[in-house]
């Protein structure tokens, strides 16, 4: 019974022990030197001292910071901008082209001019982390404004709304509806962009530790580093899948990749 | 005695298009309607009959022409869609009072109205439900209470019923009969079926296609309080074989 009701969580868990097994074989049995891959419980004190004697937890924080900050900047000013495209339609047919020519270059290229400009510390990433999340949010704006039935507007008009009903009853939620199921997406390009932006020049944060550890030949920070990272993306992404499911609980149901 | 409700004066609607060059989508289009009257409009599809119907609900605009309305333009009306149009996040009640919220009517006597329609309707033990919920002729009945909730004297529908099966349809067709005749509206009926036309209406205006115009006006003299029984009648199957010779 109880296996039963809890297969879907069991099943993945299953996957850890057996993953860290082969692992531990794969190291005894072609004799992997510690440098080049450290054995799991090895790999497990590093981390901890990380956490005990280094200052990991900073590091987190940099990043989780330069994460959700930009994220956050950046929804808003991709809300913003998308509405105002989808509202005015002239300016919709003479920016849309360089938005879409900007879209589909790697925003991520971008970084080392950030750096140059605004130098090693957080601000760069969070510029960064805004560009590579707001382009995605305008161009779904202005899909979720116009993808409102026209029928909704001509039913305002029947009843005689005024402009902000209309926002405040039909595009307001409509958009919301949009960036709940957006900002998930957005979150893991989010921490790509936190990353990347560390890597190439930082003193602090995950992507920065992974650089180190590069540098200083030191295979558990590197190891250590991406796991938290891939953790806290897992957890990131849980976060807002759950408050997605909450709040758009009158939704259709889709599929979804966990869960 | 008969009170207009509105009357139309040469109606025309032309739509501009660079790619496809001018379409006519109405052509001298003169009505008029009695108040508390039943008017269906048919026609092939493409003739105009939602051209027409919204631009008497004044969401569109004719290229000529004019419309008096007894009333004044400003006069509320309700709007049924083809599509039901509900807001997906809003459970059947809030639905069907989005027009009271809309014009901030809190007053217990409209809320309670409400009910009695939802009543009416069905739909008391769906108060709750989401849309998403609801098969295609509960969401449709939601719509027809919205347009309801608040009174106007008027209400335009464009094919409410086009999407759903034909069972549902007749049902849904004796309860509309069944509000019109307690509320006494104005109902002013986009079809295509001819049944559904001669069954529902005092008048049924018959159009054309390219340009849309009126070809003919047929009255409908059969028995009001109408039941499902009159379908079997020799004069409905007259009607509607009438009809049919028409369109034809
Ligand atoms: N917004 C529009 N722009 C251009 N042409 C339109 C528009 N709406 C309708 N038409 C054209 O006008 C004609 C009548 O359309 P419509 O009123 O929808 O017909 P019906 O409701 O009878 O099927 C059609 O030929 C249609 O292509
Ligand atoms: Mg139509």
């Amino acid at each position: 019974m109880f296996y039963k009701k809890h297969r879907k969580k069991i099943l993945p868990l299953m996957v850890i022990p057996i993953f860290i097994l082969i692992w531990e074989l794969y190291i005894l049995m072609f004799n992997v030197e510690a440098y080049l891959l450290p054995r799991p419980w090895d790999l497990a004190q590093a981390t901890f001292g990380f956490f005990v004697n280094g200052d990991m937890m900073t590091h987190i924080l940099v990043t989780l910071q330069e994460i959700l900050l930009g994220t956050a900047i950046g929804l808003v000013i991709g809300l913003v901008l998308g509405y105002v495209l989808a509202k005015v339609k002239f300016l919709e047919r003479i920016v849309m082209p360089f938005v879409i020519i900007v879209q589909t270059a790697p925003k991520i290229s971008l970084a080392p001019l950030f750096i140059l400009w605004m130098g090693l510390g957080i601000a760069s990433k969070v510029v960064l982390v805004v560009l590579v999340v707001s382009f995605p949010i305008m161009i779904n704006e202005v899909l979720a404004i116009r993808s409102i039935d026209k029928d909704v507007y001509n039913l305002m008009k029947i009843l005689k709304s005024n402009k902000l009903q209309i926002f405040m009853k039909i595009e307001l939620p409509y958009s919301l509806e949009m960036l709940l199921s957006g900002i998930k997406l957005a979150v893991t390009q989010a921490m790509i962009g936190a990353v990347i932006g560390e890597m190439i020049g930082s003193k602090a944060g995950l992507g920065y530790l992974v650089v180190l550890g590069g540098e200083t030949y030191d295979i558990n920070l590197i190891l250590a580093s991406v796991f938290i990272l891939s953790l806290m993306g897992y957890l990131l992404y849980l976060m807002f899948d759950i408050i997605e499911k909450k709040t758009l609980s009158w939704k259709a149901i889709e599929v979804d990749v966990i869960g | 005695m008969n009170d207009f409700c509105l009357q139309t004066k040469g109606l025309n609607k032309v739509y501009h298009s660079v790619l496809k060059g001018d379409t006519v989508a109405l052509k001298d289009i003169n009505l008029d309607i009695n108040k508390r009257e039943f008017i269906s409009i048919i026609g092939p599809s493409g003739c105009g009959k939602s051209t027409l119907l919204r631009i008497l609900g004044c969401l569109d605009k004719p290229t000529s022409g004019e419309i008096i309305y007894q009333d004044g333009k400003e006069q509320e009306m309700g709007f049924v869609f083809q599509d039901s149009v509900l807001l997906p996040w809003k459970n059947v009640r809030e639905n069907a009072g989005f027009p009271l919220v809309i014009k901030k009517d809190k007053t217990k006597e409209s809320w309670d109205k409400l009910d009695d329609l939802l009543e009416l309707s069905g739909l008391s033990d769906f108060k709750n439900s989401l849309p998403k919920e609801l098969s295609g002729g509960m969401k449709q009945r939601v719509s027809i209470v919205r347009a309801l909730s608040y009174d106007a004297p008027m209400l335009l529908m464009d094919e409410p019923f086009g999407a759903l099966d034909a069972i549902t349809r007749d049902h849904l067709n004796l309860e509309l009969l069944k509000i019109w005749e307690m509320t006494k509206k104005t109902i002013i009926f986009v079809t295509h079926s001819i049944e559904e036309a001669v069954f529902l209406s005092d008048r049924v205006i018959v159009m054309s296609a390219r340009p849309g115009q009126i070809k003919e006006i047929v009255e409908i003299d059969l028995e009001r309080v109408r039941k499902e029984s009159v379908r079997d009648t020799d004069k409905f199957q007259e009607y509607t074989k009438y009809l049919r010779g028409i369109i034809g």
